[in-house]
């Protein structure tokens, strides 16, 4: 589904990501691990198209409809499209545009771009309302303005009700685990594993282990200086909450 | 990148084409240029009106010799040759004017189909009852019939000056006198026609009542007057929109709006302003002085002032509201959206006199390209306003580097009981905000837009519904052109 | 306008000898002359201030020889580095300091004085004058890296035998690179006195120092009082100040700040009481003219039966002001049937990537409050001043000196005295 190979990629001058390999193949789940300031949030940023992240050589191979599609090229609203995802560390407040008109905006745009029928607003409404309580979000969080006021766990929470009503093909979700509590994390994981399925992929980017007790991986990386220098199974994830970085680099 | 990404969303708000921008092929019976008593006689003679008319226009004429264009709004623009416009266009037409809508000159008919104003059966399918004025003459008013029967009186000015002569003469001049200021003072002596409207006691107007004015000839102003008046408990929901052809010089549109409240009677007036606003060099466009005040003359009366203002190369406006009555409510919501060179210098005066009245103000302001946004507004509380209470809020939004939006708010407090609060911010039209959009599959354009009307719906939410699908997609138009 | 034409030509006598000061004093009334003093009618920066007020006809020279009786004069105060001065001249200080040089215009190099003075445009009639009629400027200067260890005072008093008079001072302070340093304004001056003071003060602070500046303002309530104050602030300096007024019956305060140094910052607040017969008018004016700096300002005032406060506040945020945070609040109590309080919170922004926000509130005491003062037993008058007392010290800044806060809270208690019966 998704093939890096030599991806190089800066931020300004600076060089972040250094030739970066990865393949992400229908229904895995990748972990991407590394100490901070290693690029694991620029390749989220890269794949996802932010303007201020310029790939400066590799490929980014993307499946669409069985081809492979070069998608450094795209805008960002096209590979949204094409049902690339990225959860936000972040997310950005947007005051004024409430959370479910967004979100059918949002839903709309991908349903015309794939010819299937647009949604309504009263089908849409019982359609997201569905999803809220699949992923135990709060039916509140859609009338309220996009992100505003929402608690970092909030936001996460919001990013993932998006997952579900937007179900795409491959999830990027960038330290969607940090500033959660136990209770929030067991939800985001549960809700993930409940989107999970042999036709998406998602990929983790994480700083800390215990995301991956409620999310299974069937690949952990290390992400340093730009590269990926050690690839595994879920049981180096535990091995470096163990030992650190340190014996890796 | 950032500063990138702000080019690309203010390419977005650049001017698309003008989509009213045709003009009307018809004859038309035009005067000379200038302005003289000669002219004001001449156009009172056409109009066959009464004395009581002509001496009020005279002597606003006499008052405006002697004042001087004021400066000080935050407007640049070269001085008007009041002696280079044309002061009366009209259609030429049989001298007593279509007897109903089948008389109209079809090529005007033409022009209001295209504007998407429904006249005559198509208002009475749009269940809006319309008055249409084309450069400075009503062309006639559509479900006249129906609200008569309510004892409603719903015509073009002219038609009241000659059918209620007295309700004319007991209103006329009593919210914005000639001596108000100088455009008022214009108007008064050249106004050609614009609508009247009179609710009854205790009416509620089934309909809303719409008027739609159109500049079409080249050199001429327009100055039409509308007077709306709500008796005792009657209520009305007034809609006024406004486009003009595209020509590359500037035209003068300098009209003046009075609304009366009686007591627990409530006007709504809505406005969507979309007159030419000039090219993306600034060249051209209409320059849009309008005086609009509405007077809460009984208890408990309610005036509601909402404004989308997209278009005009200068905007110079600012609707208030004279809360006199005890308990009387003044409203202001208003959205103006600039680009290119447009200069908007708009706001509300809210004047407290009345024990127990309340003020609000929503503005919204955004600028994008080179253009100049300005708020400016008066919150007064004299001593009588017992327990008045103001409430205002002003919000900016910059779109790109080289725009710029100015805020001058005047408050202005006479009573301690009052209770006053004035907030402003400004934001931008965020590139982290757009990325976060796109990421999600929206476009550009889409993701702007929707960013757009997020900021504006506290005034969006105001507008009848006819009219805020109307608003919004004037934006979605302004917006138009990003792709491609 | 004859009167003022009277006191350039007796300050000239005084002065004259100087021929660089004779050209400059010249130079500037001309200005003066052009530009007259401020029409309320045409400037709506005085639509509710009417200067004439201050200048009235019969406003009298005062000689450099009309000095106050010194044997009554205050004493100098050990708690600071105290500085008198009196009809605007230094007549007295207590303190002589490695890195803090305190001079007057005639003994300063004329050249030095002159370029600090160009660096600032005269914006109208009144600034016109006042550098027209400065003869005797006092300069107050901070040398690089100096921390000076307790507040410096510029203590300004007036007196002499004429029935009213025009006080002018003007007043240059530099505070120099990495340099740190308080400063208090006490402002005094008889009960009965009817002159007008007229201040200037021009505050450049260099790269990295930081300024904290107080003034107290408590003159005589039949006196008129003008101030205007223009600060620039170079790179990463920081400026803090806190103004208190409750003196004079007519005042105006023109305060202009120019961020021109990146990562600037600078926070101002103030705290007013007006009474009846007062009228008190506060402008201020923040020029962002360069990238992320920070402003930060607060005004509180409280107007009571018959006074009448005014505020104008004017953000700039030009064109290349990217990452400025600028907000600026005014917040009015009403207390009485005949006070007025006229505000307009302003700004002008013509860069997009900025954090900006202004306001005004303009309200009386809710009733709720008191009334809850009343069921627990205190007196009426004895609850308002409390919540006055609550709504004023808001405003107060918390880095400052504690010297310069008990000064502050002492002056502030003065003031709210005179709401209880």
């Amino acid at each position: 589904m998704l093939n890096i190979s030599g991806l190089k990629a800066k931020v300004g001058d600076i060089d972040v990501l250094k030739g970066l390999d990865l393949s992400v193949s229908a229904g895995e789940i990748h972990a991407i691990m590394g100490p901070n300031g290693s690029g694991k949030s620029t390749l989220g940023k890269v794949l996802s198209g932010h303007p201020e992240y310029d790939v400066v050589s590799g490929d980014v191979n993307y499946e669409v409809n069985f081809k492979n599609k070069d998608i450094t090229t795209l805008s960002s609203d096209e590979r949204a499209k094409e049902g690339i995802f990225l959860s936000f560390q972040y997310p950005v407040e947007i005051p004024g545009v409430p959370n479910e008109e967004f979100l059918r905006a949002s839903f709309n745009a991908l349903c015309k771009h794939q010819g299937v029928e647009e949604m309504s607003a009263e089908a849409f409404a019982d359609f997201v309302r569905s999803k809220a309580k699949d992923m135990k979000v709060d039916e509140s969080f859609l009338t309220r303005d996009l992100n505003v006021d929402l608690s970092g766990g909030e936001k996460k929470r919001n990013e993932l009700l998006q997952m579900a009503v937007l179900s795409p093909r491959l999830s990027i979700l960038d330290e969607i685990d940090s500033g959660l509590d136990i209770d929030s994390l067991k939800i985001v994981g549960e809700g993930v594993n409940k989107l999970r399925n042999e036709e998406n992929s998602f990929v983790l980017i994480t700083h800390y282990q215990r995301l991956l007790n409620y999310i299974e991986p069937d690949f952990v990386h290390v992400l340093h200086d730009g590269k990926i220098i050690k690839t595994g199974d879920k049981t180096l994830a535990l091995e470096i909450e163990d030992k650190g970085y340190d014996w890796l680099i | 990148m950032e500063i990138e990404m702000m080019t690309e969303s203010s390419e977005v708000l650049k001017r698309r084409d003008y989509k009213y921008g045709f003009v009307t092929d018809v004859e038309t019976e035009d005067f000379p240029e200038g302005l003289s008593e000669d002219i004001i006689n001449h156009l009172s003679d056409i109009k066959n009106e009464p004395d009581f008319i002509r001496e009020y226009r005279l002597k606003a004429f006499r008052y405006w010799q002697t004042l001087e264009e004021p400066e000080w709004a935050q407007l640049n623009y070269p001085k008007i040759d009041f002696q280079a416009l044309r002061y009366y266009s009209a259609p030429k037409q049989n001298t007593d004017g279509p007897k109903s809508m089948d008389e109209v000159d079809p090529e005007i008919l033409e022009t209001f189909k295209r504007l998407g104003i429904p006249l005559g059966e198509q208002a009475r399918l749009a269940g809006v009852a319309v008055d249409a004025v084309f450069d400075s003459v009503s062309l006639g008013t559509s479900h006249q019939e129906e609200l008569e029967e309510l004892g409603i009186i719903f015509c073009s000015f002219s038609e009241a000056v000659e059918k209620h002569p007295e309700l004319v003469k007991k209103y006329l001049g009593k919210v914005v006198p000639y001596k108000d200021n100088f455009y008022a003072a214009l108007n008064a002596a050249v106004f050609s026609d614009g609508s009247f409207c009179y609710i009854p006691k205790n009416v509620k107007c089934p309909l809303d009542l719409s008027t739609y004015f159109r500049i079409n000839s080249a050199g001429t102003g327009q100055f039409e007057r509308t007077l709306v008046i709500a008796d005792e408990g009657a209520s009305v929901s007034y809609l006024e929109g406004c486009t003009a052809p595209q020509r590359d010089e500037n035209q003068l549109h300098a009209a003046v709006v009075e609304l009366i409240a009686m007591e627990r009677a409530s006007i709504k007036y809505s406005t969507v302003q979309n007159w030419y606003a000039g090219n993306e060099n600034g060249e051209g466009g209409i320059y849009n002085f309008v005086t609009k005040r509405g007077l809460c003359a009984g208890n408990h009366s309610h005036i509601s002032w909402t404004q989308v203002e997209a278009g005009s190369a200068i905007t110079w406006k600012y609707p208030s509201c004279i809360l006199k009555g005890d308990y009387s409510r003044g409203e202001f919501y208003s959205v103006a959206l600039t680009n290119d060179h447009m200069q908007a210098d708009t706001g509300t005066k809210m004047i407290h006199i009345g024990k127990h009245t309340n003020s609000k103000i929503i503005s919204k302001g955004i600028s994008a390209d080179h253009s100049v946004n300005a708020y400016r507004g008066q919150v007064k509380i004299l001593p009588s306003a017992d327990h008045a209470r103001n409430y205002s809020q002003c919000d900016s939004m910059l779109v790109g580097k080289n725009c710029s939006a100015d805020t001058y708010p005047f408050i202005e407090i006479q009573n301690k009981t009052a209770t006053v609060e004035h907030e402003a911010t400004t934001s931008k039209l965020n590139a982290d905000q757009l990325f976060y959009l796109e990421s999600r599959g929206l476009d550009e354009e889409e993701a702007i837009g929707l960013l757009l009307n997020g900021f504006c719906k506290d005034v969006f939410k105001e507008l009848p519904l006819e009219f805020s699908v109307e608003a919004v997609k004037l934006l979605e138009m302004k917006l138009e052109g990003s792709v491609g | 306008m004859e009167s003022l034409k009277k006191i350039y030509e007796g300050n000239r006598r005084e002065f004259g000898n100087i021929a660089r000061l004779k050209n400059f004093s010249a130079e500037k009334f001309q200005e003066f002359e052009a530009l007259g003093l401020p029409n309320r009618f045409k400037n709506d920066d005085w639509k509710y201030t009417n200067i004439n007020r201050a200048f009235p006809e019969d406003l009298s020279y005062l000689g450099l020889s009309d000095t106050p009786d010194t044997a009554n004069a205050p004493e100098l105060d050990s708690r600071y580095y105290d500085i008198h001065i009196a009809n605007g001249v230094i007549t007295n200080l207590n303190f002589k300091l490695d890195g803090v040089s305190v001079g007057h215009g005639l003994s300063e190099s004329w050249d030095s004085i002159e370029q600090s003075l160009s660096r600032y445009k005269i914006k109208n009639g009144v600034e016109a004058l006042s550098q027209a009629i400065a003869g005797n400027i006092v300069t107050l200067k901070v040398d690089p890296a100096t921390i000076v260890d307790k507040p410096i005072r510029l203590f300004f008093y007036h007196g002499h035998q004429l029935e009213k008079s025009l006080v002018n001072s003007l007043v240059l302070i530099e505070v120099g690179r990495n340099a740190e340093v308080s400063i208090l304004e006490d402002h005094i001056g008889p009960v009965e006195s009817k002159d007008t003071l007229n201040h200037s003060f021009f505050i450049s602070i260099d790269d990295n120092a930081s300024l904290n500046h107080v003034k107290i303002q408590n003159t005589g309530s039949q006196t008129s009082f003008i101030d205007h104050s223009k600060i620039t602030l170079n790179r990463h300096s920081r400026y803090k100040a806190y103004n208190l007024a409750r003196g004079s019956h007519f005042a105006r305060y023109e305060l202009s700040m120019l961020l021109q140094g990146e990562g600037s910052e600078a926070t101002f607040n103030a705290a007013y009481t007006t009474v009846e017969g007062q009228h008190l008018d506060h402008h201020t004016i923040v020029d962002h003219a360069v990238p992320n700096c920070v402003s930060q300002q607060l005004y509180k005032g409280i107007t009571s039966d018959g006074g009448r406060s005014v505020f104008n506040g004017k953000v700039f945020i030009r064109k290349n002001a990217v990452g400025t945070d600028a907000s600026q609040m005014n917040k009015n109590l009403l207390l009485g049937d005949q006070a007025e309080v006229d505000t307009k919170p302003q700004m002008e922004i013509d860069a997009d990537d900025v954090k900006c926000g202004h306001g005004a509130t303009v309200g009386g005491i809710d009733p709720d409050q008191i009334f809850y003062l009343l069921s627990r037993g205190v007196p009426k008058d004895r609850a308002i001043m409390m919540l006055a007392r609550g709504f004023l010290r808001d405003a107060t800044l918390d880095s400052l000196d504690p010297l310069l806060k008990e000064r502050i809270n002492e002056e502030l208690e003065h003031g709210l005295a005179a709401y209880v019966q």
